[in-house]
């Protein structure tokens, strides 16, 4: 490793995926957000959206709930504590990159 | 990772952060409709000699401007349902309910002035008060909310400040033309988001 590189090992590979990195960042700044409306920011197809989400679910950075609203299946996501210190480290990783590599 | 591909990165992030929390769903329309609204107003309060200068006018100005208000906002929030509905996205969301609280005061504060201030101060008073629930949406809605909003504020503190203004004529400017321009402004073209998908 020289100076201006990282080890991608010192980085977290569940959010380090660029789509994945939407999503958590999305979540981030929203109290929680709707299936569709993840779809919509991030231009993503369902079974892509699905994928991605059941890693980051599985990984314990996001929760999701299923319900019904008027009668229509509502599935809402919502950052978890966990996803959120993994995602500040992310960025504190990032930032890290940076200024050693600026010196 | 290099340093691009973290500098990259973090550009992703911030442009995430903002698009979530960055509100397209107002249609243009909707804003005509409002603009119309105004218009029918003031030609109604016109058409029957109506002044907010004079205080036994204050009653039939009250209802006027009362329904008014109450069918440009049924259209807006009808139109904007409507809109949502056609894009596949919930008409209230997360990002709607923050528009509600961000706009809320400033709705409010003018619904309990308009019950304590004298009838000549009214349009200068609603005209702040919706342009500060302007300014609210404008931190979801981007920068043609805000310049809407400054220039409600701008007419309201001519029409309170400078006592020779017709308050008739400014409301038609304000809630008439104001809402023509931010309907046109939201007419101009929306960048593309960004494809993540793949």
């Amino acid at each position: 490793m020289n100076s201006l590189t990282a080890k991608l090992t010192d980085i977290d590979k569940v959010i380090h995926e660029r789509a994945r990195l939407g999503i958590m960042s999305l979540l981030a700044a929203t109290a929680d957000i709707t299936f569709v409306e993840l779809k919509q920011h991030l231009q993503m197809t369902d079974g892509n959206l699905s994928v991605h989400l059941r890693i980051l679910e599985e990984a314990g950075y996001v929760a999701i709930e299923k319900s019904f609203v008027e009668r229509k299946p509502r599935t809402a996501v919502k950052i978890t504590k966990k996803g959120r210190a993994a995602f500040k480290s992310y960025i504190d990783a990032l930032e890290q990159i940076i200024q050693r590599a600026k010196g | 990772m290099n340093i691009r591909e973290a500098e990259e990165n973090l550009q992703l992030i911030r442009s995430m952060m903002e698009r979530g929390t960055r509100w397209t769903g107002l249609p243009a329309y909707a804003c005509f409709g409002a603009a119309a609204c105004g218009i029918a107003g003031w030609a109604l309060s016109i058409s029957r000699g109506l002044s907010f200068a004079n205080p036994l006018d204050a009653p039939a100005l009250f209802e006027i401007w009362g329904v008014v208000a109450a069918i440009a906002a049924v259209q807006v929030i009808a139109f904007t349902v409507a809109s949502a509905q056609r894009r596949g996205e919930p008409a209230w969301s997360s990002l709607t309910r923050g528009i509600f609280y961000a706009v809320l005061p400033g709705l409010f504060t003018g619904a309990v002035l308009t019950l304590v201030m004298p009838a000549e101060q009214r349009p200068g008073a609603w005209m702040l008060c919706y342009g500060t629930a302007l300014l609210g949406l404008g931190i979801f809605a981007g920068w043609k909310a805000n310049v809407a909003g400054a220039l409600f504020l701008a007419c309201g503190a001519i029409t309170l400040c400078v006592v020779p203004v017709n308050g008739l004529s400014m409301m038609a400017a304000s809630f008439g033309g104001l809402h023509a321009l931010l309907g046109s402004l939201l007419l101009l073209k929306r960048r593309d988001h960004e494809q993540l998908d793949g």
